[in-house]
């Protein structure tokens, strides 16, 4: 039986990277409506246009200030140029309409920067501490730190601000709340910001933590997906707590040798579970109100 | 601040952000930025200047005759960045039509990008041969194409050198040729690690990527058992591994004396920066395969990986002689920006072997006529490779050995026998 102490915490710093991105998807979905596939490719290209002035000599703060502004413009560009048009279809095709801006973004970031290994290396990934002979950085518990906080700050201010009841009463139906007076368009603008600030921030901290690679980081939102599948697209906190038993269950299969081969589809794997869970006890996996 | 004007504004910012954003992705120039080369250019490229090899046949003159189609496979976008094997075979047929050609004929070459999909791959393959009519196959860079049009070149007997080694199954394909070996590379990375390192425990940790996981796996266990060590650990890891402090948990636990790693740059140093934060750089040793290389592996790793070992077939890419000052000087002129490591090196060396093997040939060329010249190629001698190269999937059987050193690469070991030796 292997020690799966140091796997555990390994897979609580994974977990931190699940629950951040599944959380940022999520709040958009419940603010907008939208399953915004591009997240992870939004993501991208802030950690790259990060990493770039890095290079160029710029501070690290600078750095990450303007690689969260370039992917808050990216995200708000989508959000007022192309999601008002599809606002009266279907939520797959919201989604699958994301998809085609990831692929967008991502050629973009192949074109710009290659496929060259690169790293993007923040102060905070070079300090850290021990927890049972693991290092741990600051990073990773930024991740953490930070996928909490916006949990709990998200969740409060969609059920208690103005903005925050806006958008849930937007995401349930556009039609009808900007009949009720909802600012449409500049609370849709306020939402897909918000989405694309924390785009930014995880696609700094994914890049640091995972690798500096477009392709990574795009589809590392397939594997968050899960963990907000685990939320059934609703409830943030559950999003964050899917994230983190997402990775531990997957760094904890690593040194069983006979699953070991299989551990990256945990992600999947667990989310299969769950839908089949929900849909039996007959609550399905999208959750009806906010 | 009125709702429109407030619409307005932040339409206006966020247009700006955006231009913010194409600026500083538009100024990246390509993002390569490790391929600079420092050679000094002659003018005379490929006419033997500068102590370099020659292109072609080295004139100087323009080729301007009827164009001698030749195709290349490669994963341009997509899968492993491995597509610089096929930019440098296409740079090497650039300064052999700069100098005088096939005999005045131009080489037009033809690349198609598989996109690391093998529906692309196979219909590249038909493309290239059908409406293209390509003499050959030369300077490939696809882990895909033998595997998926290996038996299509048997069955319209057209033939191939590639850049890059394939799979175990492309072996004993009597049409299909690569100037690297999987195999010699596998075991010398194993070689290492018990010769040189001295470890008797190794464990390794190899890519998913069809059959050759398991066949590097069994390969080095084998090699390991017949030379009085054994594998302690086998990982196998997703591309775009994600958990890498896992995977370096699991290895420390087994406690090897050496860890063979077996994938593609970043894969490799995702594993190597994980390794690093455990304080895993010194105990246990490491070592490459080249696939792991890129040049600038040593700034990415910094001086913590001194001493860290790849094995490769070809030499350190500014060492001294012909052919190599020739790639490079090819490299600077014609692909500038690309890569400069053992991927550009096997395309320049495929397209070479293949300039050279057409240049002996008297009468008309074409596939049929091509196509036996290619295979008859036997002990083709370079210094690009430490033993003569003969038609074949496995005809490469001694590997070199370079290191991290202070901030770039230095020799490790030279020319070191693998298979048959």
């Amino acid at each position: 039986m292997p020690d799966f102490k140091p796997f555990i915490v390994s897979g609580l710093a994974l977990g931190a990277i699940y629950s951040l991105s599944g959380v940022g998807i999520v709040l958009l979905y419940r603010a907008s409506g939208v399953l915004n596939l591009a997240y992870g490719a939004i993501g991208a290209v802030g950690a790259f246009v990060a990493w770039q002035l890095m290079q160029d000599g710029n501070g690290e703060g600078l750095s990450i200030l303007v690689a969260v502004a370039a992917a808050t413009a990216l995200c708000l560009a989508y959000g007022l140029l192309v999601a008002p048009l599809l606002a009266g279809r279907e939520p797959v095709v919201q989604a699958a309409a994301t998809l085609g801006y990831a692929l967008v973004l991502l050629g973009f970031c192949l074109v710009n920067w290659g496929t060259e290994p690169r790293l993007l290396e923040l102060s905070t990934t070079l300090e850290g501490f021990e927890v049972f002979d693991v290092h741990v950085n600051y990073t990773q518990v930024i991740a953490l730190a930070t996928g909490l906080v916006l949990t709990v700050a998200t969740s409060i201010a969609l059920r208690r601000s103005r903005v925050g009841v806006s958008m849930r009463a937007l995401a349930n139906d556009r039609e009808l709340s900007a009949l009720l007076g909802v600012r449409v368009r500049r609370t849709e603008a306020v939402a897909w910001a918000l989405s694309g600030v924390i785009a930014g921030v995880s696609g700094v901290l994914l890049a640091s933590l995972v690798r500096l690679d477009s392709n990574t980081l795009t589809f590392l939102v397939i594997a968050s997906l899960a963990a907000a599948v685990l939320g059934r697209l609703r409830s943030l906190y559950a999003v964050f707590a899917g994230g983190l038993v997402i990775g531990v269950v997957e760094a904890c299969a690593t040194p069983v040798s006979s699953i070991s081969s299989y551990s990256g589809m945990a992600p999947f794997l667990i989310a299969i579970v769950a839908m089949i869970g929900f849909d039996l006890s007959g609550r399905g996996v999208e959750g009806r109100s906010a | 601040m009125r709702p429109a004007i407030a619409f307005k504004s932040t339409l206006f910012a966020g247009a700006l952000l955006l231009a913010a954003v194409l600026i500083a992705g538009c100024g990246s120039g390509g993002g390569s930025g490790s391929s600079d080369s420092t050679t000094a250019l002659p003018a005379t490229i490929g006419q033997g200047a500068g102590g370099a090899s020659k292109c072609g046949l080295g004139n100087g003159k323009a080729a301007s005759g009827e164009p001698i189609p030749v195709g290349a496979i490669a994963e341009m976008s997509g899968g492993p960045g491995v597509a610089q094997g096929t930019a440098a075979a296409g740079a090497y047929f650039d300064c052999v039509n700069a100098n005088g050609g096939i005999g005045g004929r131009p080489i037009k070459f033809l690349t198609f990008d598989s996109a690391y999909n093998p529906q692309k791959a196979a219909q590249g393959a038909e493309k290239l041969i059908h409406d293209d009519n390509v003499v050959a196959f030369a300077g490939g860079a696809s882990f895909l194409d033998c595997l998926v049009n290996g038996q299509i070149y048997e069955e319209e007997d057209v033939y191939s050198i590639s850049g890059i080694a394939g799979p175990p199954e492309c072996n004993g394909n009597s049409h299909l040729a690569a100037v690297d070996n999987g195999k010699t590379d596998w075991i010398g990375a194993a070689k290492y690690a018990i010769d040189n390192l001295g470890a008797k425990k190794l464990a390794i940790v190899v890519a998913k990527a069809g059959t050759i996981a398991e066949a590097v796996i069994e390969t080095d266990t084998a090699y390991a058992e017949e030379h009085g060590a054994e594998v302690v650990k086998a990982i196998k890891i997703d591309p775009g591994l994600t958990d890498a402090t896992s995977v370096v948990l699991d290895i420390a636990a087994a406690k090897p004396e050496a860890v063979i790693v077996a994938s593609l740059q970043q894969d490799a140093l995702t594993v190597l920066k994980a390794a690093q934060a455990q304080g895993l750089t010194e105990s246990p040793k490491w070592v490459c395969l080249a696939l792991c290389y890129s040049s600038n592996l040593p700034e990415l790793l910094g001086s913590a990986w001194d001493g860290l070992a790849i094995e490769t077939p070809f030499p350190l890419v500014d060492s001294k002689g012909a052919d190599i000052t020739l790639f490079n000087q090819v490299m600077a002129k014609y692909a500038s920006g690309e890569p400069l490591d053992p991927f550009s090196q096997g395309g320049f060396l495929a397209a070479q072997i293949f300039t050279n093997a057409l240049l002996g040939m008297k009468g008309p060329i074409n596939r049929q006529t091509v196509g036996p010249v290619l295979a008859g190629i036997k002990d083709y001698k370079t210094e690009m490779l430490c033993t003569p190269w003969s038609f074949g999937t496995e005809s490469v059987t001694a590997v070199r050995y370079i290191q991290l050193s202070d901030g770039g690469f230095e020799e490790a070991a030279g020319c070191t026998p693998v298979l048959g030796g």
